[in-house]
This record gives C-alpha cells, structure tokens and sequence, in this order.
C-alpha cells in the first residue's frame, strides 16, 4: 500500500510539480489519485465506519480536489494536508446530515477475523476491541483524525503536525490527552454497559 | 482490564489497520475522473460552438430586420402610388 507522507520526504518537489502540472494535465492528476486514494480512503472510513459511505465519500473527496486544483497554492504545506482538509469537511458535513439518525456501528470486517483456536479469547479480545472503536467514536474529530494519522497511516508527529497544522510539540501533547481521553470514554462505556 | 495508556497503543494498533478499497472502486473512481476531464477538455470547443451560434444568430437577426425594413419601404411606397392614383383620378373642382 501506498504509503504518502512517508514516502514524501524527497518526493515533495516532485509532489509540487504534479500539482501544478495536475491543473492541466490529466496524468498528473491521475498519478497525484492513485498516491493518495487509499490514504483518503482510510481517513473515511474510519472516521464514517463504513465501506460504502467511505467510496462515496472518496470519490467526493477526488472530484473536489480535481475541481479545485488550478486553484491550490504551494505554502509549505503538504498537497495530502489538503486533500485530508476536503475530506475532514465532506466527513464533518456527512456527521451533521446523519446527525438526526441512529449511529452505524464499524464493520466488523476490520477486525480480524476467522476460525480461531481459541474462540473464547478472541471473543474477549473481539468485545475489547469493538469496546475500543466505540470510545474513539466518542472523541471530538481532530483526536479521530490524530489516531487514524497515526496508527493507519503510521505517520510521524512532524507529519501529522504538518497535516493538522499544528507543531510537533503540540501533536505530542494532544496524543497524551488523547490516550488519557480514550481511557476515560472506554471506562464510561463499561460503566454504562453494566447499568 | 485496566486499560492503560500502553494498553490502549497496542489495541490502537490492533484495531486501527490500514482497510484496502475494492478494485472495483479504485479503477470506477479514476475512470470517473478522467471523463470529468474529458467534458473540461471539451470547455474551449465549447466556447467556439457558443461563438459561432452568436455570430449566426446575430446575422439571421440582422437579415430578418433588413426584410422587414424593406418590406416597411415597399408597403409605404405601395400606399404612397395608391394616394397618388386616388388623388389623380378624382375631378377637380372649378
């Protein structure tokens, strides 16, 4: 899988060009969508936690970023920052319509799954984690977007900083306050199940 | 469980794994965007055909008001023989 802030480092000129050459040259866009697509994909679906929603989504994401191109301009700031800014909004904008009806649950796909030897731990270990996924659904976006940046996408906190639009130092902080969140709604969530 | 911060990093590691979309999607999705691209390559023959209606447009116009001019004329010139006619073929009076 491709792997986009990672492999930006020496790639970010070469980046840059394609953006600009991506105005006109529909190649340009083409090699721009198939570094980012999975990336932007990710981002959605584990911020919509569904398959479909997340391709809609994406594809949204795609035609925006194709619309509005010509129009980007290089201020130090990483082109996939840009795309992850579209989708923040498609995906903000997606919460708010869907605001009024009941919350889909993530699909269980993404766990792991199949025959196990022991399927009593992995029932234990299945409920953590749907108890997990559950509390990071109850985060404010930005710490959704942190740990989807950060265990999806395996970025650095400089990386993520730069996608955020925040300093190393204050992606650190808000990773601990983060964690200590995640606790805290996980810990409720247990409360509330034994009600 | 106790769930703490280390806890929570190895099940965030777990949990939080990299999804991979459907071909299916990925090669719909680039088709899509290469069309949308096509029907903006069509933009500057567009504006051509746009141009070229005007033009034609504006020449049909300029044709159907210089018929109705020129039919305006004759009708006026029609009427004008017809006063002249008239007036020619009535007696004077002594």
């Amino acid at each position: 899988m491709a792997r986009g802030p990672k492999s930006q480092g020496s790639d970010s000129i070469d980046e840059m060009e394609l953006v600009r050459r991506a105005a006109e040259d529909p190649a340009a866009f083409g090699e721009l969508y198939a570094r980012h697509v999975r990336q932007i994909y990710n981002y959605i679906y584990y911020r919509t936690g569904n398959h479909q929603d997340a391709e809609d989504l994406t594809a949204r994401v795609f035609m925006r970023a194709l619309r509005h191109v010509p129009t980007f301009e290089d201020k130090g700031v990483p082109f996939t920052a840009w795309l992850y800014r579209i989708a923040h909004n498609l995906v903000a904008n997606w919460h708010r319509d869907r605001s009024r009806r009941p919350v889909v649950p993530l699909e269980k796909s993404v766990l792991s799954g199949g025959a196990s030897e022991h399927p009593e731990l992995e029932a234990i270990a299945h409920e953590e984690q749907d108890l997990l996924l559950a509390a990071i659904r109850r985060l404010p976006p930005e710490r959704q977007e942190l740990l989807i940046l950060k265990f999806v996408e395996r970025m650095s906190n400089a990386e993520i900083g730069k996608v955020m639009g925040r300093t190393e130092g204050a992606i650190k902080s808000l990773y601990h306050r983060t964690l200590n969140a995640l606790r805290d709604e996980v810990r409720a969530i247990e409360r509330e199940a034994k009600r | 469980m106790r769930w703490t911060p280390r806890q929570i990093e190895a099940l965030l590691a777990d949990v939080l794994v990299p999804v991979e979309p459907s071909e299916t999607f990925l090669r719909r999705l680039q088709a899509r965007l290469v069309t949308y691209r096509g029907k903006q390559a069509l933009n500057p023959w567009m504006f051509i055909i746009v141009g070229a209606t005007g033009v034609l447009m504006f020449f049909s116009f300029l044709g159907l008001l210089l018929r109705i001019l020129v039919g305006w004329i004759g009708l006026l010139g029609i009427l004008g023989l017809r006063r002249e006619a008239k007036s020619n073929h009535e007696p004077t009076k002594a």
